[in-house]
């Protein structure tokens, strides 16, 4: 009888065991929110201020450009042909960090959107096979490894990342395929498409964030330190995935 | 006899008690819902003009998302320190300043649906209702909506964060003003908002 009621205890307390994952105290305290040490801010607003000018003269009138002429259907093409590009590179990270599902689907991704989704233009894989992307970077691979984040930093056309994500940048070139098998020309061209996809697919946001801010440079580096640690939080949930 | 009959008692309040969290999350998710579908009559409607949409838009935001609460979370421990003259200033237009920056983005989400994907208790009286939002040609976005019980107010609940990919409404304007606070002090934070409001009119 003592064991039924024990039982009977330990149902009761599993049942309402909360986990609130998220919640927010009622009392204005600074501990609520981590505000990451900025000690190189100097030399970053200054590389935020060229990257200002270079976005003013050439990137935002690429992307505005390209988007302007080029129509919507035809720009999620292009988008999913680099993205295709980028699937090996996801591949392997995927793999590096454990995620066996994560990598496989990922080789999977390739050979189908390659073949049948004509060169990667049309992503037949998420469309017809329910086989999402796994985009995974070496910054992610060396963070589910326990890399903290490092010094934050600005760069010129990368814009906001931090040592770890830098040096996962360089990295993700040397275990890219297209390194050993493009030519350095069309290895131009590939990173050329990319930054063009990405500040085309981020360019409204970028002028709001401008636009809108008090102190953009702030809010570029909070909104970049929060969507990362979200992509690595769910990296690390989907490690020794099979 | 007795403990079975206490124990079985216990056991049912504890369901009565899931119950209304249950309903708790039903009524968090129905209000988001409703906003969204509110939201998307006012952008899609052919009858008013856009200026009527966008007014029609601020009133909406002002009336659900409580604005005073999240101006003063964005101070911090500042806000204890801030005479109550300059926080009732900085709290106007800091509301300004919100709906200015936010409810530009709404009218760009016209050709788009949502659906509400998970709610779930965080506290008390919070709720984290998940959304996402289907777009054409492009990935769904992700937007989750933290709202509290709103005892006493106009509507049952009143969103206080809004994390749209991971990123919060809550830490995005703490970080932003916490580098202004901290060098030049609310004056100079009241200024600048001032002349942005000015600059979005």
């Amino acid at each position: 009888m003592k064991i039924f009621y024990n039982a009977l205890l330990l149902c009761i307390i599993l049942m309402t065991n909360q986990n609130y994952a998220y919640s927010i105290s009622h009392d204005y305290v600074e501990e609520d929110v981590h505000i990451h040490k900025d000690p190189f801010e100097h030399f970053n607003r200054s590389m935020f201020k060229i990257n200002q000018g270079l976005y003013k003269v050439a990137l935002r009138p690429i992307a505005n450009l390209y988007s302007n002429t080029v129509p919507e259907w035809g720009q999620a093409r292009i988008s999913d042909f680099s993205s295709n590009l980028q699937t090996p590179v996801y591949a392997v990270n995927n793999f590096l960090q454990g995620n066996i599902k994560g990598g496989f689907v990922s080789i999977f991704r390739f050979l189908f959107n390659s073949t049948i989704g004509v060169l990667g233009f049309y992503d037949i894989a998420a469309a017809k096979f329910n086989m999402p992307a796994y985009e995974r970077d070496f910054g992610t691979t060396l963070a589910v490894y326990g890399a903290g984040d490092g010094i934050y930093l600005f760069l010129p056309i990368i814009g906001p990342t931090n040592v770890r994500d830098a040096t996962g940048l360089v990295m993700d070139v040397f275990v890219d395929p297209a390194t050993y098998i493009l030519s350095n020309g069309a290895l131009i061209a590939k990173n050329g498409l990319t930054i063009t996809v990405a500040y085309a697919d981020n360019y409204p946001l970028i002028d709001n964030v401008q636009n809108s801010s008090l102190d953009p440079y702030s809010v570029f580096k909070t909104l970049y330190l929060q969507k990362r640690a979200k992509e690595i939080k769910r990296a690390k949930q989907q490690v020794g995935k099979m | 006899m007795r403990k079975l009959a206490f124990y079985i008692l216990f056991m049912f309040s504890i369901v009565g008690i899931n119950n209304v969290t249950i309903a708790g999350e039903k009524e968090a998710s129905d209000f988001i819902e409703g906003l969204g579908d509110e939201v998307l009559n006012i952008l899609n409607s052919s009858g008013i003009s856009e200026n009527d949409k966008h007014t029609k838009l601020e009133h909406m935001f002002a009336d659900n998302v409580d604005s005073d609460w999240i101006g003063k979370f964005a101070l911090g421990r500042y806000a204890r320190q801030v005479p109550e003259e300059k926080l009732s200033q900085y709290l106007s237009l800091f509301k300004e300043f919100l709906i200015r920056s936010y409810v530009s983005n709404f009218k760009k989400h016209t050709k788009e649906t949502f659906k509400i994907t998970s709610t779930s208790k965080q506290d008390a009286d919070q709720f984290l209702v998940s959304t996402e939002i289907m777009r054409t040609n492009k990935k769904p976005l992700e937007v989750d909506y933290l709202v509290r019980e709103n005892h006493g107010g106009t509507h049952p609940y009143i969103i206080i964060d809004i994390i749209a990919e991971g990123v919060s409404l809550l830490t995005t304007e703490r970080s932003e003003f916490s580098g202004i606070l901290s060098n030049n002090g609310i004056d100079s934070l009241i200024s600048m908002l001032k002349e942005k409001v000015s600059s979005q009119d």
